[in-house]
């Protein structure tokens, strides 16, 4: 039977968690630590697939909830999946849906059948059960797809429906993966609940652990909760997880925050962030991010950042962007292209350094470029510290 | 340094004039040879050295001299007039400061001609604007104000207008239209004589969320070229009968149409996707949908006026 995937670690940084790898899936062989641009509906909105292959995009994202909607799972298997259907022939992920009822719908229901929810297009009521979700994302066809998990918002104060939540998301897991059709072809991945619990964390990756899967992802954070619980619950979850197996951090896309995570052992990430910014006309950079309407960039005729290999760099001044930003569409297009290859960069950096065994090193460089003035947020002093990277 | 590599189009030639012929510009308050511009913020009355300083700090490859041309078929002949005088006055102190520029001598100076759609005053303004040889071509400006509705002007309404203008001037200049004017339209005025013409149809047709798509074969004969099109849509429920040179995406039949939008296109959009999932794009409000459609509908459209080149150029060797 054909492998869904192989990971190879090819390098691991000696002092901190880091490491980066080769994971082979069906449709490409993605570099990690790696960064995954959303393509909600079946696009990176506004952005060519030429232009994502450009950049060296590998992996992008699909979203389950929405394509399931529209167009559908009948067009999508007429169209033999969404890589044919939006013509991408590297990597696909796609979440199971779940995060997107209970984020975007408000009168979600769950029980342990699954999640009732309304269509946002018609109101007719629906029931997303474990199964569905993955007869959905059998059709979509990606290379990984999410479990349906019990996701409660990180900040609820509610224990008992935490427990409740990481128990029920174990069970959802089995029929998940019973329910799934093209085991040879795509990749499960479980998610890690828990909430901001440790014992909860533990308790969910254990329960995980005993599955036959290729990867986990660690869930239910980047959802507001405080810095300081953040990295320490990615660092618990991602010690519980084998090395062996990629990890994927969802919802992570801060520099600071993908910097750090990799430090503490993770190997992929997606979020809109890059690709949203944009479109509100802002640009991201090695020191931070800068909003191109304010008015002194009408007359900075240098490029968004000089050493940037970009089309939009090599092109457009920043004078430019500041006149088309929010009256042009193109500017969302310009933006994003510059936002995608600055987090795809990044990554690179990170793999690279971590070949070299200068992980480290790059770190506290990065950090002193996000920081000039040294004023370096507690957390990432604390969490660095965790993997023996000080910050001066 | 100028307009063309502030837009990042260093390798291209660019045009200036002051209005923008996808837009409604209704007519603003002129006041004695200062012409009211509508901008982004509200309208801004302008005089032809300002817009020659403007001009200056551009350089562009050829421009529009500063005119009144906010005319159209509803003008009072006193309106007319006045446009053709204003507009005569303001072209002699833009050319004086021109040949006066050092930095304007790589750039061309095009004299727009007015008259609204009175033949006389048209006449009158082509005649004196040919009498100077120092120029690169000629606009026919001032058919209308609201760019939008320029597609509804019958053919007929212009093309007699155009045809004895063209008579009263120079055969070896350049002779430019703008606006949305339909393909009959465009061909016709071709044999007419017209050179240049803009992006305003493929873009009101990426804005109905629509493809140009039709099959036309160019003859020449008599001197000129005759155009026999047909639609090639199978669905002919939904196509819009006024319109047979385009297809709405939007439109349900394409929802599981894995055809490209024209199988014999070479644009991108063409290679590379389906109508199904340009369908998918527009009905999700995704920006990419109307990306593709600009890019699919700008290739047609220079594909439509290579193969009149072409045949252009094999019937006059």
């Amino acid at each position: 039977m054909e492998k869904a995937m192989q990971f190879d670690v090819i390098a691991t940084c000696s002092t901190t968690k880091a490491r980066t790898s080769l994971m082979k899936l069906p449709h490409y062989t993605v570099e990690t630590p790696i960064f995954m641009p959303v393509g909600t509906k079946g696009s990176i909105k506004s952005v060519l697939l030429e232009q994502l292959e450009d950049i060296n995009c590998q992996i992008i994202l699909g979203n389950t909830y929405h394509l399931g909607l529209r167009p559908g799972v009948e067009l999508l298997k007429k169209a033999k999946g969404l890589h044919n259907f939006m013509g991408w022939n590297r990597a696909l992920l796609t979440d199971s849906g779940g995060f997107q009822m209970v984020s975007l719908l408000h009168m979600a229901e769950i029980n342990e059948q699954g999640v009732n929810f309304k269509s946002p297009y018609d109101g007719t009521k629906s029931l997303l059960t474990p199964e569905k979700s993955i007869q959905i994302q059998n059709a979509i066809g990606a290379d990984i797809i999410m479990q349906l998990d019990d996701v409660v918002p990180t900040t609820s104060k509610d224990d008992a429906r935490m427990e409740e939540a990481t128990y029920r998301t174990s069970r959802w897991l089995d029929r998940c993966l019973s329910a799934h059709e093209y085991p040879e072809k795509q990749n499960i991945f479980p998610i890690v609940q828990g909430g901001l619990i440790d014992n909860l964390r533990k308790l969910s990756g254990n329960l995980h652990l005993q599955r036959k899967v290729n990867g986990y992802a660690i869930g239910g954070l980047s959802g507001g909760e405080a810095k300081d619980d953040f990295w320490k619950m990615v660092s618990l979850s991602s010690q519980l997880l084998p090395c062996n197996k990629p990890k994927y951090v969802m919802g992570v896309g801060f520099a600071v925050d993908l910097v750090i995570c990799c430090a503490l052992g993770a190997d992929m990430f997606d979020c809109v962030f890059p690709t949203r910014t944009a479109r509100f006309g802002c640009a991201l950079t090695p020191h931070g991010q800068i909003n191109l309407k304010n008015n002194k960039y009408k007359m900075d005729f240098e490029p968004i950042e000089k050493n940037c290999i970009c089309s939009t760099c090599k092109t457009y001044t920043r004078a430019y962007l500041h006149q088309i930003v929010s009256t042009e569409s193109v500017s969302c297009n310009l933006l994003s292209v510059h936002n995608l290859t600055y987090q795809m960069q990044l990554m690179k950096s990170i793999r690279d350094s971590i070949k070299e065994n200068k992980f480290p090193k790059f770190v506290q460089k990065f950090m002193l470029n996000m920081y000039p003035n040294k004023n370096y947020p507690k957390w990432c002093i604390d969490a660095l510290k965790t993997v023996s990277i000080e910050l001066e | 340094h100028g307009l063309n590599k502030f837009v990042g189009l260093e390798n291209y030639l660019s045009c200036c004039s002051t209005i923008d012929s996808v837009l409604n510009t209704p007519r603003g308050k002129n006041q004695k040879d200062k012409v009211s511009l509508k901008t982004k913020s509200g309208n801004i009355l302008i005089d032809y050295e300002k817009y020659m300083d403007i001009i200056e700090v551009f350089k562009p490859n050829m421009y529009v001299t500063l005119s009144i041309s906010d005319t159209d078929w509803d003008s009072s002949y006193s309106l007319i007039e006045k446009s053709v005088n204003i507009s005569n006055r303001l072209f002699m102190s833009c050319l004086e400061r021109h040949h006066k520029s050092e930095v304007l001598k790589g750039s061309g100076v095009i004299a727009p001609i007015q008259g609204g759609y009175n033949i006389q005053e048209r006449i009158r303004s082509a005649t004196f604007l040919s009498e100077y040889n120092d120029l690169l071509g000629f606009l026919f400006d001032g058919f209308f104000t609201d760019g939008t509705v320029v597609e509804d002007i019958p053919g007929n309404l212009i093309l007699p207008i155009v045809n004895k203008t063209m008579e009263c001037l120079p055969k070896d200049k350049m002779k430019i239209i703008f606006g949305a004017w339909t393909l009959d339209t465009i061909i016709d005025l071709i044999n007419s004589g017209m050179d240049i013409f803009d992006s305003s149809l493929p873009f009101f047709t990426t804005e109905r969320n629509s493809a140009l798509i039709f099959n036309y074969e160019l003859k020449y004969k008599n001197d000129i070229i005759i155009m026999d099109s047909h639609c090639c849509t199978t669905d002919q429920n939904n196509v819009d009968k006024s319109n047979s040179f385009e297809i709405c995406l939007m439109d349900t039949c394409y929802f599981e149409d894995f055809n490209p939008i024209n199988e014999s296109c070479s644009c991108l959009a063409c290679r590379k996707h389906t109508r199904a999932y340009i369908h998918h794009l527009l009905m999700s409000n995704e920006l990419l949908g109307s990306l593709l459609l600009t890019i699919h509908n700008l290739h047609y459209f220079h594909q439509f006026f290579k193969d009149i080149r072409e045949v252009l150029l094999k019937n006059n060797q």
